[in-house]
């Protein structure tokens, strides 16, 4: 890395995000360079009353688990999330409403196409007031509706650091947020999208999952363990 | 916005809380500043520093979640976590918290709004040499560094001002830096600020 110019542009916040990423990773291990940027940001910081360095906000959303935020730039998120927990859920099949998935689609299985006994998933909903219901089950009855007063959310069986994931019939896909119920009062999509369980190998932290997830693709970090299929009705 | 104003029940901290990530972007806008001031009072450096502030955010994000609206205003939460992580950090680290942080935190790291009694002592002191310094430069220059340091101004408002492009003003910026950094008052005194 050479001294002079590449610093001034960091420090400027005028480095393409990939040319700034490599750099930081630099500076992590050059104390030279390090140094010299901390003095030429401290100048910044003085010179320009600038807070912060000028690419933080950029850097701390590229930060955050890559799959989310192409997501949320796509806008699928917040539609899948309504989209899932707003309206009235079918599992598998749509009560009345909308298409019938053939059976196949509502096994869990795993990624090579047999079951996995080691994962499973819940539906659950809950109205104000009443106590939480089992909507629907993969594997088993796989069947149920969810109204819009109501909060759900996922439960699944297996691995620590298994994660469950959404697809749209794009083929865009969002994660399940992994704690909490979510309310259903939120902007809905009609749609059908695949529930996947995804399940990490063995051996990984937290974090070790959450830095490969950043840099590497989704199917080789979390492979698909098992899925189903939803269908969102009006 | 201050950290304890009442924004618990605002939209904020129910989006926030709601997970989204639009929520956390909203957060960041109201939030960032502060959260830089309450990590500069364990970090010095500024590249450690922007680290910290990273590293908060990526920690906000995963608690969003666990915010619960109606118990304490999100400035306030947001406090805590930073001086917790800004602790968890430096015992990573190896190292102890500079001598004028808390060893135990009361009411969420309350004692992070208070001003930093070096920030103040400085403060004036770099009034004096950016002034000198101002009155060193070119017209062009001093105007940039007018506009940036006194208003606040973008690139795009710098350039409207002075009448001329986003591209110079960007330029002006570089070599205002480079020349400051030939500077060996104001060298010293960056030095001395952030630890650089």
């Amino acid at each position: 890395m050479s001294h002079g110019q590449p610093i001034e542009a960091a420090v400027l916040g005028e480095l393409a995000p990939e040319a700034e990423g490599a750099f930081r990773a630099h500076l992590e291990t050059c104390d030279a360079c390090r140094a010299e940027y901390d003095e030429r940001r401290a100048l910044a910081a003085l010179l320009f009353a600038e807070d912060g360095a000028p690419s933080e906000k950029a850097r701390v959303f590229a930060a955050l688990p890559a799959e989310e935020a192409g997501l949320a730039k796509a806008g699928w998120w917040r539609w899948a999330l309504g989209a899932a927990l707003a309206g009235a859920v079918a599992v598998v099949a749509a009560t009345g409403l909308g298409s019938r998935p053939a059976v196949d689609d509502v096994t869990l299985r795993g990624g090579d196409e047999r079951p996995r006994s080691d994962v499973s998933l819940s539906v659950y909903a809950k109205r104000d007031g009443e106590p939480v219901r089992l909507v629907a089950e993969f594997p088993g009855s796989g069947e149920g509706t969810i109204g819009l007063d109501e909060l759900v959310q996922l439960r699944f069986k297996g691995p620590a650091l298994a994660q469950v994931w959404m697809v749209d019939a794009q083929g865009r896909r969002a994660r399940w947020p992994q704690d909490g119920a979510v309310s259903a009062r939120q902007q809905v999509g009609p749609g059908r999208f695949e529930l996947e369980v995804r399940v990490p190998g063995p051996g990984l932290t937290p974090e070790a999952l959450e830095q490969a997830l950043a840099s590497k693709p989704l199917d080789e970090v979390l492979p698909v363990a098992a899925k189903g299929v939803l269908v969102v009705t009006p | 916005m201050s950290p304890d104003q009442d924004v618990a029940g605002s939209s904020l901290a129910v989006r926030f809380a709601s997970g989204e990530r639009a929520g956390l972007s909203l957060a960041y806008d109201a939030l960032a500043p502060q959260v830089r001031r309450w990590v500069r009072r364990f970090f010095q450096r500024p590249f450690e520093q922007e680290e910290a502030v990273q590293e908060v955010w990526l920690t906000a994000h995963r608690m969003q979640r666990q915010f619960d609206a109606g118990r304490a205003p999100l400035g306030a939460w947001l406090r805590a976590l930073t001086a917790n992580k800004c602790r968890e950090l430096l015992r990573a680290q190896g190292r102890r918290p500079r001598a004028d942080v808390p060893l135990d935190d009361v009411e969420n790291a309350a004692w992070l709004d208070a001003e930093s009694p070096e920030d103040s002592a400085f403060r004036s002191r770099a009034a004096a040499v950016l002034t000198r310094f101002i009155e060193g430069l070119p017209e062009e220059e001093a105007a940039v560094l007018k506009g940036a340091l006194v208003e606040g101004q973008t690139h795009e408002e710098l350039a409207r001002a002075l009448a001329t492009s986003v591209r110079r003003s960007k330029y002006l910026k570089l070599k205002l830096l480079e020349k400051a950094a030939r500077d060996p008052e104001l060298l010293a005194l960056a030095r001395e600020w952030r630890g650089a």
